[in-house]
């Protein structure tokens, strides 16, 4: 037991401490919020470290010390961290965006286990045009979003924001330098839960050329194309290996576009929580194209 | 009293359990709220408790997901 430990009384006469229940502090958005997570702040408030707290006792606790003594162990640990997300926050705005400021911050999140990362995405897409190349700022603000989202965010709308996000960015900045390195977030977890993926790059593929046929736009039509052509042959080969009820089989259903199939398998799937805009949106877009397919 | 409904309780009875139950009620309301000023954390609304913290200078820890039973 920890709570009623005399270390956390000892603790409580250097730290104020708070147990939270479901709330976490502003600009500390949390992923894998069914586990305990510590967070340590500094004297000016600011998220000096985090670590998921089951896991970081079993650590600590093989080491030798029982479960008090290894909490304050993991505090005392966290308080010495020589950076801040905030400090590091500042410092990407002096440096005007510099390469070093952004990894420190990318390295700050690791280090936190992705604690506040959403709060940082918003960051530099809020303070762009502080920076020398604005428009890579916002795009370092769309991959820390996947990243962010990669890390069991299954939440329809935050999925949909960061495709819309992404697409639209690539549509906007077809010749940035940055621009071809958004493909794969974009196809690994802009569309992770969407139906026929195939069919939506080429879709994509359209609005991107548009009228204009500049190279920029022509190289990035190709490597999306191939890039999707990779996935779709991963994804029907995982399908071959799977077992009919398979966990993974209606998502890979879904990419791949198998109406019938999906609808099938969806037959005996029941949709709970999160899952349920994802799952009616593929009910949705499977019966379309069901029907599309019935009617040729 | 076995058998009686609470109406059929002589007023006179009522009123003696009150009389001895009411010091009980204030002292166990007395001995949580002691025990709940020695208690060395704080619980929920995090935003004012960070505020406070940083306003008096000291540094914080905030436990998310955790409340008085999950210790």
């Amino acid at each position: 037991m920890l709570l009623p430990s005399q270390q956390l009384r000892d603790l409580a006469k250097t730290f104020d401490i708070c147990l939270s229940g479901k709330q976490s502090p502003a600009n500390c958005d949390v992923r894998y919020r069914q586990l305990y997570w510590l967070m340590v702040f500094d004297a000016k408030g600011e998220l000096r470290s985090a670590c998921k707290l089951g896991e970081q006792l079993g650590v600590v606790t093989k080491q030798g010390f029982d479960v008090p003594n290894a909490f304050v162990e993991i505090v005392e640990a966290g308080s010495r961290s020589k950076t801040t997300l905030a400090g590091l926050k500042r410092a990407y705005v002096e440096s005007r965006g510099s390469l070093a400021s952004f990894e420190a911050l990318r390295e700050k999140l690791d280090e936190v286990h992705g604690v506040g990362q959403m709060g940082i995405a918003a960051f530099l897409a809020e303070t762009a045009d502080k920076t020398k190349d604005p428009v890579l700022s916002r795009a370092r603000s769309l991959l820390i979003e996947a990243h962010a989202c990669s890390h069991q965010v299954i939440n329809y709308g935050a999925f949909s924001r960061l495709r819309q996000g992404l697409v639209e960015f690539i549509d906007e900045h077809p010749s940035h330098a940055f621009t071809p390195k958004l493909l794969q977030p974009l196809l690994d977890t802009g569309l992770k839960y969407s139906f026929d993926i195939g069919v939506k790059c080429r879709s994509y593929a359209k609005q991107w050329s548009g009228g204009d046929v500049s190279e920029a736009r022509s190289e990035l039509v190709v490597a999306l194309n191939k890039q999707v052509a990779i996935k779709l042959q991963k994804a029907n080969k995982q399908l071959a290996e799977l077992k009919p009820t398979a966990y993974a089989r209606p998502q890979l259903l879904a990419v791949v576009g198998d109406a019938k199939g999906l609808l099938q398998a969806m037959e005996t799937t029941k949709s709970y929580g999160v899952f349920r805009p994802i799952h009616a949106e593929w009910r949705r877009e499977a019966e379309a194209k069901a029907k599309l397919s019935s009617s040729k | 009293m076995r058998g009686k409904s609470l109406h059929q309780i002589p007023l006179s009875v009522s009123l003696c359990s009150m009389r001895f139950l009411a010091p009980v009620i204030a002292v166990v309301a007395l001995v949580a709220n002691l025990a709940a000023q020695d208690l060395p954390y704080k619980e929920g609304n995090v935003d004012a408790f960070l505020h406070a913290a940083r306003a008096n200078g000291r540094p914080a820890i905030v436990l998310f997901n955790f409340d008085a039973k999950s210790g």
